[in-house]
């Protein structure tokens, strides 16, 4: 079993921290995007936080930080999605918390973003998970050979299933605007 | 002019990430959550040694007190399947702890649907593993009762219960257990399989 308690304990708690801080918005990006309830966005985050913690006394810098981090972050959350999935065959659905776009608008007139990012969200929910994983990495600014060495696809699949995942989301935001 | 995918990038990224991480809880939580998690495996292997060592503990004084070379043969070969099921049971709940997460996503995948084919592969193993070396050493007392008083009745009556209570377990493991664990197999590859559902 893995413990988080093998490399020195303060110096892995200040590296763990500036990952955290560092990662911080991509990561609750991601949890947003696998998770619609707040309540357990939350809990998500914090497995996923904890999952580093743990990883990080076996990180060997083999592969780079970023892609290290994603692979962890993805591969938590697509287990919390499947282990939710099943109590959710037990349990009443919980209700989707997303915040409105008015609460989370600015009165500068950042309302009109705000909507777009909610609808781009809703769209991204919407995609297998596959294609979900890799657009999140390339909507996160991730290369090409990047997504390759997270996800195992090769360059041809990942820009194959981008290609048809973002003709998707474009297509699902605009009908969401004309629906509103 | 912008393409829609460098649209999407600035639309994405254009979010902060709603709510605060107050670092000091965060490290709090997680060193909770690791030293439940420790707790937790330590109990589940204590749990099945516990199991089959008390066999072994029960079927070995068994085999210490027993009044015939037969009887203590049988003891002692029910006792050393104690000891082989606390192991079968450890050596295979290693294989089956979740995926380690910082492999890649689609090994990752895979290690999930895998702990449910290995699984699968226990169940279906049953009768090879557990039910077999137990028939047998039941089947060792029935014949080491022959010699005794009422030896016929107490051969018959061995060999009944344990047939029928191996036959019930096989059917246990075999049957509903195996469509059950088939059908989560199923569930699971629907959802996060390369072209799952979307939630």
């Amino acid at each position: 079993m893995r413990s988080g308690t093998q490399a020195e304990p303060s110096s892995q708690q200040a590296r763990f921290l500036s990952i955290i801080e560092q990662y911080k918005p991509a990561l609750r990006r991601l949890v947003n995007s696998y998770e619609t309830n707040a309540a357990r966005r939350d809990d998500l985050f914090q497995e996923i936080a904890l999952g580093l913690w743990q990883a990080l006394p076996h990180f060997r810098g083999e592969s780079s930080e970023r892609t290290w981090l994603y692979r962890i972050a993805h591969n938590i959350a697509i287990s919390a999605l499947a282990s939710h999935r099943r109590r959710d065959h037990r349990e009443l659905p919980l209700p989707d918390s997303m915040e409105p776009a008015s609460r989370l608008a600015h009165p500068d007139g950042t309302l009109v973003a705000d909507e777009q990012r909610q609808m781009l969200v809703a769209a991204i929910r919407e995609l297998p998970p596959v294609d979900k994983q890799l657009i999140l990495l390339h909507l996160e600014g991730l290369s090409y050979q990047e997504i390759e060495e997270i996800s195992g696809l090769s360059e041809s699949a990942i820009a194959s299933r981008l290609s048809r995942a973002r003709d998707r989301l474009t297509e699902a935001i605009r009908q969401k605007e004309v629906r509103t | 002019m912008s393409s829609p995918t460098d649209y999407l990038c600035r639309l994405w990224q254009s979010d902060s990430g709603n709510g605060s991480v107050d670092t000091s809880d965060l490290l709090r939580e997680l060193q909770r959550r690791n030293t439940s998690f420790d707790r937790m495996i330590r109990r589940r292997d204590i749990r099945e040694i516990a199991g089959g060592l008390a066999l072994t503990v029960i079927y070995g004084w068994m085999a210490w007190k027993a009044g015939s070379l037969l009887y203590r043969v049988s003891d002692i070969w029910l006792a050393a399947c104690g000891v082989w099921f606390a192991y079968y049971l450890r050596r295979d709940s290693k294989r089956a702890l979740a995926p380690v997460p910082d492999q890649n996503l689609a090994v990752f995948r895979q290690s999930l649907m895998d702990r449910y084919d290995g699984q699968i592969r226990l169940l279906c193993s049953v009768k090879y593993w557990f039910l077999l070396p137990a028939w047998i050493g039941l089947l060792l007392q029935a014949v080491a009762a022959l010699g005794g008083p009422r030896g016929l009745f107490k051969f018959s009556l061995v060999m009944l219960v344990a047939t029928a209570g191996n036959a019930f377990v096989w059917w246990l493991n075999e049957g509903p257990a195996v469509r059950y664990l088939n059908r989560k197999r199923r569930e699971l590859e629907a959802l996060i399989g390369e072209d799952g559902e979307s939630r």
